[in-house]
């Protein structure tokens, strides 16, 4: 059974099982519609997805997730965070556009993650 | 809604000059995608102008530089003013009233940082060359996108 990825469109009811209860460390992608470094980022996600196998990736569209944006104080997008065991990592939270390079570094840092093999 | 987009298609079959052989013609009408609404157009415009001014470039991926633009307009169209698209607002009409987000926001006047990627210092590792920006390439850079 393939894992959910780059999960779209979250629900408040999928924010609980798929982040808060997931057993994987999650990195979340807040992105919105016409947020153009959020476009730049998008296949960032879908690579993260492939190259760090322990981690789920998932992202949330702003607009159709209100209380998760404003519980996490989410402001500028794209925004990122990484949540293990059910809370949000400290200093994960990171605004704006990032290279590969610099993705690669902040899983690293936040998610502790290897690249698969 | 800014966007309105008609195609139109065509199936042709001239009678056979020969009663075993048909053929048939498949006629593509030019699909027009008219994005030309007034909003795009005027942020378009705003765009260009405000770079020039702000001596700053549009992003060396042009599609970021639509899809901003782009949101830009929407919000014009919804709210009466380009809010931001690269933020979460709890309340959109009362931060239009305060003006601290309407394009160009208030960090992109006083410290020239646009975090839409909108308006590229040349500094940046993202900035290319242009300041100017074709409708026909905001309408590539959208295609796709809902």
């Amino acid at each position: 059974m393939l894992p959910i990825v780059a999960v779209t469109d979250l629900t408040e009811a999928q924010w609980e099982t798929e982040v808060l209860q997931s057993d994987k460390t999650v990195l979340v992608d807040f992105w919105a519609p016409w947020c153009g470094p959020c476009k730049l980022v998008a296949p960032l996600m879908t690579w993260a997805e492939k190259e760090y196998p322990d981690i789920k990736v998932v992202k949330v569209e702003h607009d159709a997730n209100r209380a998760i944006v404003e519980q996490y104080k989410v402001y500028g997008l794209p925004t990122l965070m990484v949540f293990k065991d059910g809370k949000e990592v400290e200093g994960s939270k990171t605004e704006g556009a990032v290279t590969k390079a610099k993705l690669a570094d902040y899983i690293k840092k936040y998610a502790a993650a290897k690249v698969s093999a | 809604m800014a966007l309105s987009a008609s195609r139109a298609f065509g199936i042709a079959c001239p009678a056979p000059s020969r009663p075993a052989a048909r053929r048939c013609v498949l006629v593509r009408a030019t699909e027009q995608v008219a994005t030309e609404s007034h909003s795009l157009e005027v942020m378009r415009k705003f765009s260009e102008q405000y770079a020039k001014r702000s001596g700053t470039y549009f992003c060396v991926d042009k599609s970021v530089t639509a899809v901003v633009i782009q949101g830009l307009a929407e919000h014009k169209d919804q709210l009466g003013a380009p809010l931001c698209p690269c933020r979460h607002y709890d309340d959109k009409e009362a931060e239009v009233a305060q003006g601290f987000w309407n394009c160009p926001c208030v960090p992109m006047r006083e410290r020239k940082e646009c975090h839409c990627m909108l308006f590229l210092t040349e500094d940046n590792d993202f900035a290319g060359k242009d300041q100017d920006i074709s409708m026909e390439e905001i309408n590539d850079g959208i295609k796709g996108m809902h």
